[in-house]
């Protein structure tokens, strides 16, 4: 059975409350230490 | 002495709307209530006073204007800590939501503050709602109001207990495979699972996404009924809520079971059962016949497999929800040297046991070359306990069990047994598996003075018939279980 639903956007959350939570951030990005070498 | 946060949440309804009371005299009952014993019963781990008389003031002058009142409008709510409320600590009892502050409401927390419901706190679960005795918060155990050396049954613990206690009026759980219905039984207080999809999921942190089901905990059915009338129905934020109509719940609820097929449980009074228990639910059972109900025997013959299917099923579905917390977007981060490093630390340090067993389990299960053999054949097993439900209720219009085998066990009895502790949850899985409405109405007290529940189950969507059931069964019995905590303090 498909179910559909009109297709209209909703606000969502702000960009500022969405990264509240983060452990670590930088302009307005998640922040993590180094995933891969970076050359020797 | 009973106190306002002693009644029920109709009877303070109507003291509310006649002007006999004010919400914030109620919220401030409640208040008193969990200051003066949840030192003692650990139910709570964020309450929160200041929003509770802020929105009970609030409604107090909405009143005064002569506005009309919605039936959960100034009642002291309890919500399990695993609904995000927006700005008020949600910590799913875990170690790694210790800090979590969300951004968002969920929904089924919306629609009853709409309503105007006074919210009094959080409540203390089982991490991540994995678990049957409220062991395995992060934040230490719930002890039961009636027994404090006991559980109060979980995952729903601190929920169960606060009803139990006045604490709150009524609150909000979970119920994923009987975390709403087994605390319910264990504390003297009606719990709800309704149907799968009935109350939208969104904003209910996610363990098992097939089977997590938003149940309430209230001292009457009629209460129970309220809730779930003011949450029920579709919300476009959960594609698996259902686009049914929400019946008037409580305008059939004293219709009686006159006429009504009851099917009593054939294997649920087997080996594991205390006689105790038992013997309550076949007295229950006895006595919804008097009242003129059809008695008749029923079977599930593939419930016996429910368990093994739920925890391979649960745990695979957990295994793939729990993966969101990697210390990146929210929650505890545990430093590492490189991002894998930093991942292994904050999910070893950020889990409790439990919830690891149940991540390495699910994972297991899912991993390749052994799908097939654990997730698919569990996935069979749902699919014939569908089945049985669907030929019972060709029979019957509702199923009679205990909700637990036993009453409340000794905190720490089980904690290193956890065969033993699934075993809590042996009649509430089915439901569960099937998607189908089940209620746990307190049903008596066993020899040593705990509370007992029996379990009504029907058809999907078909609340109406659980209520009308337990409704008849409840003003039957007439019980009025208060833990002699009450009494003592």
């Amino acid at each position: 059975v498909n179910v559909f639903r009109d297709d209209t956007a909703d606000p969502s959350l702000p960009h500022e409350a969405a990264m509240a939570n983060a452990p670590a951030a930088a302009d307005e990005r998640f922040l993590v230490p180094k995933i891969a070498e970076t050359g020797s | 002495v009973t106190d306002l946060c002693d009644l029920t949440g109709s009877e303070l309804s109507a003291k509310l709307r006649d002007g006999e009371i004010t919400a914030v005299a109620l919220a401030e009952s409640a208040i008193a209530r969990r200051q003066a014993l949840d030192d003692r019963v650990h139910a709570f781990l964020t309450p929160t006073p200041e929003v509770a008389l802020e929105r009970a003031e609030a409604f107090d002058t909405y009143l005064a204007s002569g506005a009309p009142q919605s039936g959960v409008a100034g009642i002291p709510l309890a919500l399990k800590d695993v609904f995000t409320t927006k700005g008020i600590r949600t910590t799913c009892g875990s170690k790694i939501l210790e800090n979590y502050v969300p951004p968002y409401d969920a929904t089924a927390w919306t629609r009853l503050s709409g309503g105007g419901s006074v919210l009094v706190g959080k409540t203390n679960c089982d991490e991540f709602a994995m678990g049957s005795s409220n062991e395995n918060s992060a934040y230490g155990p719930v002890h039961n109001p009636w027994d404090l050396d006991t559980v109060p049954g979980g995952s729903s613990g601190g929920s169960a207990a606060a009803v139990a206690s006045g604490m709150a009026v009524w609150a909000l759980g979970t119920d994923t495979g009987g975390s709403v219905r087994q605390p319910a039984s264990l504390s003297g207080v009606v719990g709800l699972k309704p149907t799968y999809g009935r109350i939208s999921r969104y904003g209910l942190i996610a363990f098992a996404s097939s089977l997590d089901t938003v149940g309430t905990f209230t001292r009457d059915v009629r209460d129970a009924a309220t809730l779930l009338g003011v949450m029920a129905g579709k919300d476009h934020r959960d594609a698996t809520s259902l686009d049914a109509d929400v019946p008037d719940y409580a305008a059939e609820i004293e219709r009686g079971v006159e006429g009504l097929r009851i099917g009593v449980l054939a294997e649920a009074f087997g080996e594991g059962v205390e006689p105790d228990v038992a013997a309550s639910v076949r007295a229950g059972v006895d006595r919804l016949a008097a009242l003129g109900a059809e008695v008749g025997e029923a079977t599930l013959p593939h419930a016996e497999y429910a368990l093994s299917a739920y925890y391979l099923i649960a745990p695979s579905e957990a295994s793939s929800n729990l993966a969101r917390y990697d210390g990146v977007r929210y929650g505890l981060r545990v430093d590492g040297d490189d991002s894998i490093e930093m991942m292994f630390r904050t999910r070893g340090e950020g889990f409790g046991p439990e919830v690891k067993r149940r991540i390495m389990l699910g994972t297991y299960a899912l991993s390749a070359g052994y799908y097939e053999a654990y997730y698919g054949q569990a996935q069979k097993v749902r699919t014939l306990i569908l089945r049985d439900y669907a030929a019972a209720f060709e029979r019957f219009d509702v199923l009679v069990s205990p909700t637990s085998p036993t009453t409340a066990f000794p905190i720490g009895a089980k904690v290193d047994d956890p065969m033993a502790m699934y075993l809590n949850d042996i009649f509430t899985i089915p439901a569960n598996l099937g998607g189908v409405p089940a209620i746990s109405v307190p049903c008596g007290l066993d020899s040593k003075g705990l509370p007992m529940g029996l379990q009504l189950t029907a058809k999907a969507l078909d609340e109406t018939t659980v209520f009308r059931a337990a409704a008849a069964l409840e003003s039957d019995l007439g019980l009025d279980p208060r833990p002699p905590l009450l009494s003592a303090a």
